[in-house]
């Protein structure tokens, strides 16, 4: 058999790293045949995103190569780097393609030998660790535009029943800030069977999914299922989405779909106990990877991931947490990528039945909605129940097996409903009915329930000026009720929300002047856990 | 080794002020500077009229201040006409020829004088961080004037270490020593004015012993600072200043036709000798000659570029600029940002941080560098 020889994309950086790089040639110096130089300006400039699509895409191992520390010719860009480069290793480490795989150097333009030992090193490391699992990139294929599919997307949504009334638009949050969008119009595109505008038509991937249109259309219109299939389609044509994090994220959930040795219990504290079999299966998700992507953000996302095992072992419960477990996908999904969302979904049913659980309870909405939903769209039922943990405490207390007491009565806050846990799932009692428990008033926001203002990104590819103004309305919304806190359940939500209102804003701040906590790490404190 | 102030000046001066071709502007105030590389608008006041230039080149040699001893009360500059600083010291130097040296309050010849070193310099508590690399050595000489000019005068140097990376310093000092000035080191710690005398307290660290010297005359080496109005000019021409508040020279590793047409000599980069600030006026002319000559040239530079679609206006990139060179602009009810080409190095600081990736890049676009990604991961199979 041929020796495995690991493919290494160098990010040098123009100063010091690729003329160092380039001595080792002046100096008739040979570095293995696989590393790969990209030459950019300054480390500071390698987008996270970059390195993560490499090894979508199956590259073996990143290395980047700057300046010496303090010596950047950009003042600080190689430290800025270097935080990515930490930041990405966890990520790394959690999905099981291995921390080793990305490498950095400091150094400067006459150190060739560092550059050598890099590369080197980083060359050993990865054979001892093997190819990388991901599929090696094919050429793109950008296929021709498929009517039939289209008219069984109409069909299944039951989109030939619009009567085009733009009641939809008009409650549709996105058209609100950005008049060129009109869900209607798409729906009738697709209607007339404008073959040529799907290739290039931005306005599938403007819209939020939110669900508002679907709750207020009169012929019930599964719009956001229909954007679901159109975007399929779209990804087909070779119309790809604006990502933000340039594509990071839905890299990163790629790369799940094929990675083998997992490490992704890595955030579990001591103080816990969660099991490797049992009945009651708590799905985690992705909220420590989204920690370590978001790592410049103080947002702790991961502390709602243990306060929810707290919760459980409050009530008596030892979740089974698995390290086999794989993000849902439910970006993947709406992003128009079934290949590698059915990879996860095969995955995730695989470690529920190596399991053994009867019931599946989640934290995050998201989670949530792409089981009881999507896999079931695709899979059937399930041999296992699925609820979310507030539906689940409040089961418990019904059953009179839980007794939750808040150890400080008084507090008043607001709840942002997640659009996947209300509108998607119809969960809107369970979590006021818990706060209420634990002696918190909750005052409902202006639009609330079935018509709560959506955080304004989904599936992280409508980041934009629309999906600001959106935040910001929705906390000023908050803000008016007059409440301590604004709760919110879902993490997405808060990384957006809190996104808007952390650097520059154009109101005045005072009117969004409001503390945001994860209703679960609320709920736990609440508790005294 | 020394360059003297007269004798390199003095013939300057007149040959710039007899050029046809200099228009020497004294007691005027930039108003503005707009415009960009190579053709810039300069707004002046003049004695109250206004004047205006168009311009290709600028160079800044606004120089610099030195250090108000008055920040340091234990120096107790002001409260006896015998404490001054360097400067006012080699004003009376510039007398004792005629006159003999003297000290100011009595008239009498001064029997001790003592110069103090590093004030308001390498002190960061109370004056400014930085070395003012010149004090040392123009200390030396003006001790080593006094003993030739009254050699029976005890002449005290304090120091904290002595620094003068030039050729001949060495000699210069061993020099002085040999003339029986002595050399103290520790830092002074305050100097009281008492019955016309004046006590300088201190410690010499080498012996271990505290000094309280009998003085007549208390010279302070008071060290550069950046001369007041120099941040208002570096605003104007987007020139960064360093930790030590003196201006930066634009990234020294850009061939003079990128560097905007901006030139900054002398002091106003930070403290420097006269022959410093002399080959930098000379490279600088030479540069300049050889842009002018040109008349027109094209430059390729790598800048950033907003898609203005995208941004957000969440200033993420405005905080990760290190050049300023980003700003957030109003735009359709929201903001955007702006990139100033000129301040822009071309990093891509900006393009890492950009959650929308709405920033982009000349040369190193993610629409340039992914497809080059893909091509290498592919060219391996």
């Amino acid at each position: 058999m041929k020796e495995f020889d690991p493919t290494i994309l160098a990010f040098t950086c123009s100063w010091c790293g690729y003329p160092a790089a380039t001595l080792t040639g002046v100096h008739h110096l040979s570095y293995p045949a696989g590393v790969k130089i990209v030459r950019v300006m300054c480390t500071g400039r390698v987008d996270p995103a970059f390195i993560m699509k490499a090894f979508e895409q199956g590259v073996d191992g990143v290395a980047v190569v700057g300046c010496r520390i303090d010596d950047c010719h950009y003042t600080d860009g190689n430290k800025h780097a270097l935080k990515r480069i930490e930041a990405l290793k966890k990520l790394l480490k959690y999905t099981g393609l291995g921390e080793d795989r990305l490498g950095y150097e400091w150094l400067t333009a006459s150190e060739k030998g560092k550059f050598l030992n890099l590369v080197n090193t980083m060359e050993r490391n990865i054979k001892a660790l093997g190819p990388s699992p991901m599929p090696k990139v094919a050429e793109e294929e950008v296929l021709d535009f498929d009517k039939k599919a289209i008219d069984d997307i109409i069909a299944d949504t039951g989109a030939h029943d619009c009567v085009e009334c733009g009641k939809c638009t008009s409650v549709c949050p996105v058209a609100k800030f950005d008049t060129s969008f009109a869900p209607r119009v798409i729906v009738l595109r697709a209607l007339e069977g404008v073959s040529d505008s799907l290739n290039k038509d931005r306005d599938v991937w403007s819209c939020i999914t939110c669900e508002i249109c679907n709750s207020m259309c009169p012929y019930k219109v599964d719009y956001s299922g229909f954007i679901q299939g159109m975007r399929s389609e779209a990804i087909l044509l070779g119309n790809e989405p604006e990502c933000s994090q340039g594509g990071l994220l839905q890299s990163m959930m790629r790369v799940m779909a094929h990675t083998k040795k997992q490490d992704r219990l890595g955030w579990v504290p001591p103080d816990v106990k969660i099991a490797e079999k049992g009945d009651v299966l708590y799905f985690v998700g992705c909220a420590p990877h989204l920690d370590a992507v978001f790592y410049d953000r103080d947002l702790n996302l991961t502390g709602t991931a243990i306060a929810t095992i707290k919760i459980l072992n409050h009530a008596g419960i030892t979740p089974v947490v698995r390290n086999d477990e794989v993000c849902c996908g439910h970006d993947l999904n709406w992003a128009g990528d079934n290949e590698n969302f059915e990879k996860l979904m095969e995955r995730n049913l695989k470690m529920i039945k190596d399991a053994g659980a009867k019931t599946v309870v989640f934290a995050c909405p998201e989670c949530y909605r792409t089981f009881n939903m999507d896999y079931q769209d695709i899979k059937g039922d399930q041999d296992f129940e699925m609820v979310h943990l507030t539906e689940y405490l409040a089961n418990l207390v019904d059953q009179g097996k839980l007794d939750l007491k808040g150890i400080k009565a008084g507090e008043v806050v607001t709840y942002h409903d997640p659009c996947r846990l209300g509108r998607h799932l119809g969960v809107y009692d369970e979590p006021r009915d818990i706060l209420g428990m634990v002696g918190v008033e909750v005052k409902e926001m202006a639009n609330t329930r079935d018509k709560a203002q959506c955080c304004g990104v989904s599936a992280w590819v409508t980041c934009g000026k629309p999906a600001k103004q959106m935040q910001i309305d929705r906390i000023a919304e908050a803000k008016r009720t007059g409440a301590q806190r604004l709760l919110t359940m879902c993490p997405k939500c808060r990384i957006h929300l809190n996104c808007a209102v952390s650097k520059e804003i154009d109101v005045d701040r005072s009117l969004v002047d409001i503390p945001m906590e994860d209703y679960i790490v609320y709920l736990a404190r609440q508790l005294g856990l | 080794m020394q360059y003297c102030k007269e004798c390199v000046f003095t013939p300057k001066i007149e040959d710039v002020e007899r050029s046809p071709y200099i228009d020497v502007l004294l007691g005027t105030e930039i108003k503005e500077i707009s415009g960009g590389f190579g053709n810039r608008h300069v707004k002046v006041v003049q004695d109250g009229k206004e004047k205006e230039f168009d311009v290709g080149t600028i160079v800044v040699a606004t120089g610099s201040a030195t250090f108000d001893p008055r920040k340091i009360p234990a120096y107790a500059y002001g409260m006896s006409p015998d404490i001054m600083t360097s400067m006012e010291f080699i004003d009376i130097m510039r007398h004792a020829d005629t006159k003999g040296l003297r000290k100011p309050s009595s008239g009498d010849i001064p029997k001790v004088v003592n110069f103090v070193l590093c004030v308001g310099s390498r002190d960061a508590a109370r004056g400014n961080p930085h070395c003012s690399l010149v004090c040392c050595t123009y200390t030396i000489g003006i001790a080593k004037e006094v003993k030739k000019l009254s050699p029976e005068t005890d002449v005290y140097v304090h120091y904290i270490d002595l620094r003068g990376p030039y050729r001949g310093f060495e000699e210069f000092y061993s020099e002085a020593r040999d003339m029986g000035i002595n050399f103290v080191r520790g830092k002074v710690a305050e100097v009281m004015p008492t019955d016309g005398k004046l006590l300088v307290r201190t410690e010499d660290t080498d012996a271990g012993v505290m000094l309280s010297i009998e003085s007549d005359i208390v010279v302070l080496a008071v060290g550069q600072e950046p001369s007041e109005g120099a941040d208002r000019i570096a605003k104007m021409l987007h020139i960064q200043t360093d930790v030590d508040k003196f201006m930066k020279d634009v990234n020294p590793m850009l061939p003079p036709e990128s560097r905007r047409g901006i030139y900054i000599v002398g002091c106003a980069q930070g403290p420097k000798g006269i022959r410093y600030s002399i080959d930098d006026a000379k490279t600088v002319a030479q540069e300049i000659v050889a842009l002018m000559d040109a008349g027109q040239i094209s430059v390729e530079r790598t800048t950033a570029k907003v898609d203005e679609n995208r941004c957000r206006g969440c200033g993420r990139c405005a905080e990760a600029c290190v050049f300023k060179a980003i700003t957030l602009v109003p735009k359709e009810g929201g903001r955007v940002a702006s990139i100033d080409e000129y301040l822009c190095e071309g990093c891509g600081a900006c393009n890492a941080v950009c959650c929308n990736k709405a920033m982009g890049m000349n040369n190193y676009d993610a629409d340039q560098i992914l497809p080059l990604i893909r091509a290498l991961i592919q060219e391996v199979e």
